[in-house]
């Protein structure tokens, strides 16, 4: 079995080396980085670097997470990428999702989430590759995908405003926004959402943008 | 204030320039208001009488200049001035229209037909309303960067990632802990220094949290003896283009004792503020005749309670609960912090702030302050205990 590799890109020195430390206990090979530049260079290098895994901060200070990961997509990296932030915020989790990230994890790391995080990144490509930003829902051009009718299956039994809540919270607005903008309570708003999440069978927040903007059921229902 | 500006001249300003008599009543009441205002006589096409305050602001039209001067000198004028030639109406205008002293200060002029031959105009300073426009906002603008630096959302931002990254470190050297000890064979030495950085990081959060204490603690309030009469009308003014705007009719009962507290000025003129912004937002849905805003300052036991009180649509039930709930707000742009941060800086002062409905329509707001010990109001029956 070949060993599986994992890059972690972090300024936290602490974070960084402890996660590092961890991972390797778990059997990975790991190598960790304090900035993006390093671990850009390094994966230019690489032979297969579709078999190494990028789990990315998002926030550090000069090239960020996002930035690093758009550079991977310049020079054609084929690298899968799972983010890792402080505080989810959803507008960035769209954008991560949008770029083609495996997920979207909150610190602290839990260890199934990242366990089937790090799963999906090392199983064999029905990603087509990470280097190709999912397209928004219903305009997959490949055929017929289980994971995608199920996504639509679902999405079909939501009512309009529950789409139209939705809507709302994939553009990353506050619940209280959303009320106002649609001109009903923020109560009702509450109840759209945990109905919303129940018909789409979303276990959290970043699990529920990654389906709206792949346009697909994720795979560990 | 009689300072003359005025070159060879030797007329003094505010006293007629030549034969035409200005009216001694008009005359007195513009120099007691120091407006800007002069007459100009048709008949002689002069500029018969100019005020003091007009004289010390416009020196190139001294009294006794001609029409041709004045016009010359305010850029814009002879438009305004135009319509109020000719025809022998007694009383007509005003007519308004913006000018230039010399090319270069922004004027309104006001001109208006005040007799067969006079003919009145005033010139009012417009960056000087401005500036007192532009101070009222930066007054607003400091109070909002006050409440929005100390605000409760920031440092909930702050600390959540602040304090994730050690506690991300201490979550991730325990899962590597676990999965060397579930495999078997682990290094003790490995382990034991996995778990003294582990105990480092849980030190680390230790100090972030400290810091935020030390940093709420900085935020004691100042020690001040405050003028609550005084601190009122200073939040009112600060609110007073708002409540024009709304047409909002207020009703400051202030008491006849000036009641001192002590504490810390910002602090409370804040709360005020904050509580006179709700009140007027209240309204906003409310018929026009029917905004009402009553502040009222008075002693009661041995405390100075202050009530900001409005006529607006009231609070739901499920708002009411919610009052103090951080991050909970009913303004579609609020944060939900305000109110809280009120309750704190009143409680900082050892005084309490609550609500209560009225029985028409809107709430009132309720704060009570300690009363300084030496300034009680008069008359009071409080503090006669041993």
């Amino acid at each position: 079995m070949t060993q599986k590799t994992i890059f972690i890109v972090d300024d936290n020195a602490e974070f960084r080396q402890s996660a590092e430390w961890w991972l390797q206990g778990a059997g990975y090979q790991v190598e960790s980085f304090e900035s993006p530049d390093r671990a850009l260079d390094q994966l230019a290098g690489e032979e297969t670097p579709e078999q190494v895994c990028v789990l990315l901060d998002v926030r550090m200070p000069g090239m960020s997470g996002l930035d690093m990961h758009d550079a991977l997509h310049a020079r054609g990296i084929p690298s899968p990428v799972i983010y890792m932030t402080g505080h989810a915020a959803v507008p960035l989790a769209v954008e991560a999702m949008k770029k083609g990230a495996i997920t979207f994890l909150e610190k602290p790391l839990d260890d199934v989430a990242l366990e089937s995080a790090l799963e999906a990144a090392f199983s064999p490509s029905p990603r087509q590759g990470g280097e190709r930003p999912m397209t928004a829902a219903g305009d997959e051009a490949a055929g017929p995908d289980p994971a995608q009718a199920a996504y639509q299956e679902c999405f079909a039994r939501l009512t309009p405003r529950e789409r139209e809540v939705l809507q709302g919270i994939v553009d990353g607005k506050l619940n209280k926004v959303i009320a106002d903008h649609l001109d009903i309570s923020i109560k009702t708003v509450e109840v759209h959402r945990s109905r919303v999440m129940n018909k789409l069978r979303a276990k959290s927040l970043p699990d529920l943008i990654k389906m709206v903007v792949t346009g697909r059921m994720s795979q560990t229902l | 204030m009689n300072n003359t500006h005025s070159q060879s001249s030797p007329q003094r300003p505010g006293v007629r320039a030549s034969g035409i008599l200005a009216d001694a009543e008009a005359i007195a009441l513009f120099d007691a208001l120091q407006d800007p205002v002069v007459f100009i006589d048709l008949a002689s096409d002069k500029v018969s009488w100019c005020s003091a305050e007009f004289a010390s602001r416009f020196p190139a039209v001294p009294p006794g200049a001609s029409l041709a001067t004045l016009l010359l000198a305010f850029d814009g004028l002879d438009r305004c001035v135009a319509g109020m030639q000719g025809e022998e109406t007694a009383v007509a205008g005003p007519v308004r229209g913006v000018v230039h002293y010399e090319g270069r200060v922004r004027f309104e002029a006001a001109v208006a037909r005040a007799g067969k031959h006079r003919v009145v105009l005033r010139v009012e300073d417009i960056a000087e309303r401005e500036r007192v426009t532009q101070r009222h906002l930066e007054d607003r603008e400091r109070l909002l960067f006050t409440s929005r630096a100390i605000s409760v959302s920031e440092m909930a931002t702050t600390l959540a990632h602040e304090i994730n990254q050690p506690i991300g470190a201490i979550s991730n050297l325990l899962r590597g802990i676990g999965m060397r000890l579930r495999r078997g064979g682990a290094d003790n030495n490995e382990i034991l220094t996995a778990l003294d950085r582990a105990i480092d990081q849980a030190r680390f959060a230790a100090r972030i949290i400290a810091r935020i204490r030390d940093y709420t603690h900085s935020l004691q309030p100042q020690r001040t003896r405050i003028d609550l009469v005084g601190l009122v009308r200073a939040s009112m003014v600060l609110l007073d283009w708002e409540i024009q705007r709304e047409g909002i009719v207020v009703c400051v009962n202030l008491g006849d004792s000036a009641l001192s507290v002590e504490g810390d000025e910002v602090m409370l003129q804040q709360v005020l503020v904050n509580l006179l912004r709700n009140a007027i937002d209240a309204m906003r849905g409310a018929p026009h005749d029917a905004r009402r805003l009553e502040v009222r300052v008075q002693a009661v036991e041995g405390q100075v309670e202050i009530t900001v009180s409005d006529s607006g649509c009231g609070l739901s039930a499920e708002a009411e609960k919610n009052l103090f709930v951080p991050f909970v707000s009913t303004k579609p742009t609020g944060m939900g912090v305000g109110l809280n941060i009120c309750r704190s800086f009143i409680e900082l002062h050892q005084g309490r702030l609550w609500l209560s409905h009225n029985e028409a329509a809107g709430c009132t707001f309720h704060i009570t302050l300690p009363v300084l010990g030496d300034t009680k109001a008069d008359g009071e029956p409080e503090s006669t205990q041993p």
